[in-house]
């Protein structure tokens, strides 16, 4: 009876670790898919991040083009030229009003 | 034999082999730090960086090299500056083919050489090449330059210095700001470490480093744009005027050492120094020593003050006529003598008798001490690269001559920013401050003031008041009042020093100045304008003072500032 036990424990067992034994065995392949998958994208990914970068360090680049071109167009010499040939002259004589010379200070 | 042989590539080789393998997939990319910006004090732009690219070629790729020169010679051509062509159509329609084909033979040649990589351009902008990747060539790249860029021209050139090459290829500052903050402003650049394929295209998974690259640090200056522009523009004009050999202007604040402004003529472009001989880069305020004749009068006269020994009223018992000193004879500039000449008559007409009777009293001994005190002999502290200053003769060797003619500004040197720190000390009440360009300096986040600091007090207040009227009274009647804007308080002195050549005085050959401040009661500005060798008169009161005066009138306006008489 005893011996009988032992037996169909021994069968349970082997079933069991089969099973675990191709569990496993899925489960690597599966990682080794996934991982020919993932390497297989990132790999055309270079492109695409190559493209990104450039992209990104043009814009960048372009940014600071733009900042030079608002500071030079407004520095004091192109608006003194512009300013110059849009017939405008500079005040050269001011006129201050003292308190007296205002009527409602009189 | 196969175990044999991965044994000699793993056990054997394998350093050899990673190392070779490492070469070929790990790609090194040094990340451009771009160097620190500069701002005037209302935070507009002085100086920046600009991206330009060095256009390359790999001669063995290309095949169509003539079709390629000529195309990148007209792109090229575009990208340059055409300041020299001719204004007759036909003319000039001949020189830009001329140009243009100088231009591509010289990129055939280069095509043509049995090399693997060629230069064919630099400085080339983004545009000209985002043109040039247009057109598709095989072969032809770019590398990544960041330039220095002045959004105002080639103006301040000898307050910002320039860039150029150190020893070692690096970029460095020279002179101005840009020397004496060079470890400021250059930033330090990254290094990115990645794994490339065949392609040159990055590997993700592979090696990625990076070291990210240290911008520089931001510079806020002192300096007024207005102000700046207000003075360069008079200056040139100035010079233009009075034929003088070189032209030279500094404004500060006097309150507290900020330098408003600083313009020399000639100067040079800081963006191609290298069109320039040295002697332009030298800044002429702070490294180039003069005798400042009788703008020195002022200090002496506020020494013999403030040792009680003359007042403004006192008058002097020996300035009838000529003085014979040691064998020498000193007149006055228009040999005309007052008998009962008082001190502020000394400074209104300027009358070298006048200052060697103040100067007798004082003695050799005191009047080195207070020129000393005013900090004559010793450099000022100012934070631009390479200042200067003359030494003193020693006291010992002064004999009776050496203190008569260092009353009125001759026979001892000085920089222009010396005499005005000095100067300033007059306008501060009696306290004298160091000079200063930049108020703040910008690292991120970090931000550092730097704060107006004392460097002493030589005179006391009340002699600064008396002084102060005396100039006062030297603008008001002296020679140059016909130029001072009405209903304004300036203080001022002319100043006209004969030049020392080859042992004698030159009489044809001046240094005329004019230095003053104003409100006077309540100085906003200290200036000090100086030609060397005007042509059209060799007086500081008829060059220097006008141009003074002018550009006083529109600091007056900018600062909104009404008359007060």
């Amino acid at each position: 009876m005893r011996k009988m036990k032992n037996l169909k424990n021994l069968i349970v067992n082997r079933q069991l670790r089969k099973k675990m034994l191709t569990l496993g065995i899925m489960a690597f392949l599966l990682l080794v898919v996934v991982e020919i998958w993932a390497l297989n994208r990132l790999s055309t990914f270079g492109e695409q991040i190559t493209r990104f970068e450039k992209t990104s360090n043009d814009l960048q680049l372009e940014n600071q083009i733009l900042q030079n071109r608002i500071a030079s167009l407004s520095s004091l010499r192109e608006i003194q030229n512009r300013s110059l040939l849009l017939g405008f002259r500079a005040v050269h004589l001011v006129d201050y009003f003292k308190p007296s010379d205002v009527a409602s200070a009189k | 034999m196969i175990v044999f042989r991965l044994w000699y590539w793993q056990i054997l080789s394998s350093d050899t082999l990673t190392a070779r393998a490492e070469q070929q997939r790990v790609s090194s990319q040094t990340l451009l730090a771009p160097r620190g910006q500069i701002y005037f004090s209302d935070g507009s732009l002085l100086a920046s960086t600009e991206p330009t690219f060095l256009v390359f070629a790999q001669p063995k790729l290309i095949k169509n090299k003539g079709e390629v020169a000529r195309k990148l010679a007209l792109l090229f051509w575009e990208d340059r500056r055409h300041d020299e062509l001719d204004v007759d159509p036909a003319k000039k329609e001949i020189q830009v083919t001329q140009q243009q084909a100088r231009i591509e033979e010289d990129i055939n040649s280069r095509l043509q050489k049995d090399l693997f990589w060629v230069s064919l351009g630099i400085k080339v902008s983004m545009d000209t090449k985002q043109r040039i990747e247009k057109e598709n060539f095989f072969g032809i790249g770019f590398d990544t330059y960041l330039t220095r860029f002045y959004p105002e021209g080639s103006t301040s050139a000898h307050l910002l210095g320039f860039i150029s090459s150190d020893a070692y290829g690096s970029e460095a500052g020279y002179f101005g700001l840009e020397g004496f903050y060079n470890g400021e402003l250059k930033g330090k650049n990254g290094l990115l470490t990645q794994d490339k394929d065949a392609q040159g295209l990055p590997i993700l998974i592979g090696t990625y480093k990076i070291k990210d690259a240290k911008p520089g640090k931001t510079l806020l200056l002192n300096v007024d744009r207005t102000i700046q522009h207000i003075v360069e523009e008079n200056l040139r004009l100035g010079k233009e005027k009075y034929g003088a050999k070189s032209a030279s202007a500094i404004v500060m604040d006097p309150k507290t050492g900020n330098v408003l402004a600083l313009a020399s003529f000639p100067n040079y472009d800081p963006a191609a120094p290298a069109d320039f001989s040295k002697e332009f880069f030298r800044n002429p305020i702070t490294v180039d020593s003069y005798e400042p004749g009788s703008t020195f009068k002022v200090l002496v006269m506020a020494a013999g003050i403030n040792e009680d020994l003359v007042q403004p009223e006192t008058s002097c018992d020996r300035c009838g006529g000529p003085l014979s000193i040691g064998g020498y004879i000193i007149r006055t500039w228009n040999n005309k003598y007052s008998a009962n000449l008082s001190m502020t008559d000394a400074i209104i007409h300027s009358d070298n008798t006048g200052m060697v009777f103040v100067a007798k009293k004082l003695g050799a001994d005191k009047l080195f001490a207070y020129i000393q005190k005013f900090g004559f002999g010793e450099l000022t502290g100012i934070d631009l690269q390479d200042e200067q200053t003359p030494q003193l003769r020693p006291l010992p060797s002064w004999k009776e001559i050496d203190l008569a003619t260092a009353s009125f500004g001759q026979g001892i040197s000085s920089t222009a920013l010396q005499l005005v720190r000095a100067v300033a000390a007059i306008a501060n009440n009696g306290v004298m401050m160091e000079p200063h360009v930049v108020h703040t300096i910008a690292d991120g986040e970090k931000v550092t003031v730097i704060n107006p600091r004392e460097v002493s007090r030589p005179i006391s207040e009340q002699t600064a008041k008396l002084v102060t009227e005396m100039m006062v009274k030297a603008v008001e009647e002296g020679e140059a009042k016909f130029f001072k804007p009405k209903g304004f308080k300036v203080a001022g002195k002319t100043g006209t020093a004969q030049i020392p050549v080859a042992g004698h005085y030159d009489a044809s050959k001046t240094i005329a100045s004019f230095i003053g401040f104003a409100p006077a009661d309540n100085p906003k500005f200290i200036m000090l304008v100086r030609y060397d060798q005007p042509s059209s008169s060799i007086y500081g009161a008829e060059t220097a003072a006008p141009t003074f005066f002018n550009i006083a009138k529109e600091v007056f306006n900018y600062y909104g500032l009404a008359p007060t008489e």
